[in-house]
């Protein structure tokens, strides 16, 4: 692919939908507390800084080149073969749980191997069509996603107690770090495997795309935190199998107190789904790469 | 081209079969679907009698409409008694629309403990279901419904308008019930249902440590009683009607004596300011106790860390010998 200038938006919405991954279903972790938010609000800043820092070295690595001598070949099919464990690391992060919520929530009564195989065959699928596919769906499903998020924390507003974030009393700097730490590891960092796929598909890694992705997604990320610890605070928001699934289900309509939670299963669906295709791009594109 | 179209075929053929239900008289659906409105557990010495007010829809003739019965059958814990129950009508319940959660008064902590448990186990019970505390839970459900179809969820409007009126905020939620209790307090507040001559009527709240209610408030109490734990919206009770209110809490360690002081904001707009104040005051002495119902311990521990370190392991003699004062700014 190489019409880059058609593709800009797509790339944002693409960016943007791969952080919420499998985040989005399990957030806030299970280790949060009064301070998540900060922790969340902190690990996004030092992971703008990281992927800006990153992003001309990434540029370098993996962009199509032709290599000098048989060492440094060696040297970028070892980069190529971690980079393709990563993906595929965290394509397994991301499916299991997915799976899990499925089997849990969505079809208790239905074997979870069915859902997996299913899932995986819709997931291979996509990632072996044409990339235009992949961002073509990441660009309504990121819309829709958006609009669900955006809906669901304004229906949970009259609900949402505002200190269950207010800070009485600035945390220490471990107590910051023990809670940033896992947003940086298990969100935002895993955010550097869009950029080298753009760079797969590209031949470079845009400026503005990692911007307006980052920010994009962890808006919308941010909007589904906030709607489970406004709602529950922290500590119960913590100690819930799928925290923002629970606090959707608190969104009541009707005289029969009628839940709305089944309007949030495209929003893991789709989150899931475009993610674990990227993975899998990634790692078709490294295996080229390296066999190429 | 080809292989891709059967494949899709396939994938479809598959989904369609195994996700829509078609496996079977497990899934079949029944003629008549009992959606339970509320639930409510009564104490029985050391067992539980649950009751179920449930909306009964028949499926395969929408015109002969909904009715609405009321079960009940004991177990040794709450789960037992639910599964007795679902066992009488021999028929699947389905929680899905219960809005209402109500606890015998009486019921002990380890009972208490059974039925939050149990809720939280049992999924399709709505985290946002309203927990309310009764000594009447037995024939709570034998009132007769007035403005909508069921006690339970006219108990839900009742609440609601009381919490709009009055300015109580009860927080009475079951995911909210669930959270304080994970606080330091464990600390949280009922609304409370009388009924009286076949009428259920909401008289105050009581307040729970532990699983345990501590103390019951008529409304008025109740709405002083959320005033000093800055847990009042705008609202009218007695003479007075207050609005914009906000409780500070400050707290200071001084010769081993808690110094607690709470500042309430509010704008007055009508009722006399010194009636008021004598009747916080009254309020403040008459709940203290020896036992924190105030839920202070949250607030020192959350904005006082190292003064909460020194108190903590013995906080109960600190908050007996605590110098409680209030300021008023109305």
């Amino acid at each position: 692919m190489n019409s880059k200038a058609n593709y800009t938006l797509h790339t944002i919405f693409l960016s943007a939908i791969f952080l919420m991954g499998n985040a989005v279903i399990i957030l806030p972790f299970p280790s949060a507390d009064d301070k998540t938010f900060l922790g969340y609000i902190f690990a996004f800043f030092v992971s703008l800084g990281v992927c800006f820092l990153l992003l001309p070295i990434l540029n370098n690595l993996y962009t199509k080149r032709n290599f000098k001598n048989s060492f440094q070949k060696a040297i970028f099919i070892a980069l190529y073969g971690v980079t393709a464990l990563l993906s595929a690391i965290e394509a397994y992060r991301c499916f299991y749980q997915y799976a899990d919520f499925v089997s849990k929530t969505v079809l208790p009564k239905v074997s979870p191997i069915l859902i997996s195989l299913i899932f995986i065959a819709i997931a291979i699928y996509l990632s072996f069509r044409h990339s235009s596919v992949i961002f073509k769906f990441s660009l309504f499903s990121f819309v829709l996603v958006f609009i669900a998020v955006a809906a669901f924390f304004i229906m949970s507003y009259k609900n949402f107690r505002l200190d269950n974030i207010s800070l009485l009393q600035l945390p220490t700097s471990k107590e910051l770090i023990k809670q940033t730490l896992p947003y940086l590891l298990k969100v935002f960092l895993p955010f550097l495997l869009v950029l080298i796929y753009q760079a797969c598909q590209f031949e470079r890694i845009g400026k503005k795309q990692t911007l307006w992705g980052l920010s994009l997604g962890g808006i919308t990320l941010c909007l589904t935190l906030l709607n489970s610890v406004l709602l529950f605070g922290a500590p119960f928001s913590a100690g819930l199998d799928f925290p923002y699934a629970s606090a959707i289900s608190t969104v009541t309509v009707g005289y029969l107190f009628s839940r709305m939670d089944g309007f949030s299963y495209f929003i893991y669906f789709a989150c899931c789904l475009i993610k674990i295709s990227v993975c899998i791009g990634i790692i078709k594109s490294m295996i080229k790469r390296i066999f190429g | 081209m080809k292989f891709e179209k059967i494949f899709i075929f396939l994938i479809t053929l598959i989904l369609l079969l195994t996700l829509t239900g078609c496996t079977g008289g497990v899934y079949r659906q029944p003629d008549q679907q009992y959606l339970v409105s509320g639930i409510a557990f009564k104490r029985d010495k050391s067992r539980i009698i649950a009751f179920a007010e449930t909306v009964v829809v028949n499926t395969e003739s929408t015109e002969q409409g909904v009715s609405r019965h009321i079960f009940s059958a004991s177990g040794n814990t709450a789960e037992e008694s639910l599964l007795n129950l679902s066992g009488k009508i021999s028929k699947p319940l389905l929680f899905d629309h219960c809005g209402l959660i109500a606890v015998d008064k009486d019921l002990s902590s380890e009972q208490f403990s059974q039925v939050i448990d149990y809720c939280k186990k049992n999924e399709q019970i709505n985290l946002a279901a309203y927990m309310i505390s009764s000594e009447n839970t037995d024939i709570l459900f034998d009132c007769e419904p007035v403005s909508t179809l069921t006690v339970s969820y006219d108990l839900l409007g009742v609440i609601d308008r009381v919490e709009f009126l009055n300015g109580i905020k009860f927080h009475n939620r079951y995911y909210e019930v669930c959270a304080n209790k994970l606080r330091e307090s464990r600390c949280f507040f009922l609304p409370f249902v009388l009924v009286n001559k076949g009428e259920y009527i909401l008289s105050g709240g009581d307040v729970y440590i532990d699983n345990k209610m501590v103390d019951s408030l008529e409304l008025t109490e109740g709405a002083l009683y959320c005033l000093l734990t800055d847990n009042f919206s705008d609202g009218k009770f007695e003479d007075f009607e207050i609005s914009d209110s906000k409780t500070r809490f400050e707290c200071d360690l001084r010769e081993d004596t808690l110094f607690i002081t709470l500042n309430i904001k509010a704008d007055l707009e009508k009722g006399d300011y010194a009636y008021l104040s004598d009747k916080i005051e009254r309020t403040l002495e008459n709940l203290r106790g020896n036992t924190d119902i105030f839920g202070f311990k949250d607030r020192i521990s959350r904005k006082y860390r190292n003064l909460w370190n020194t108190v903590k392991d013995n906080y109960n003699f600190y908050y007996t010998n605590a110098k409680i004062e209030v300021k008023y700014e109305f």
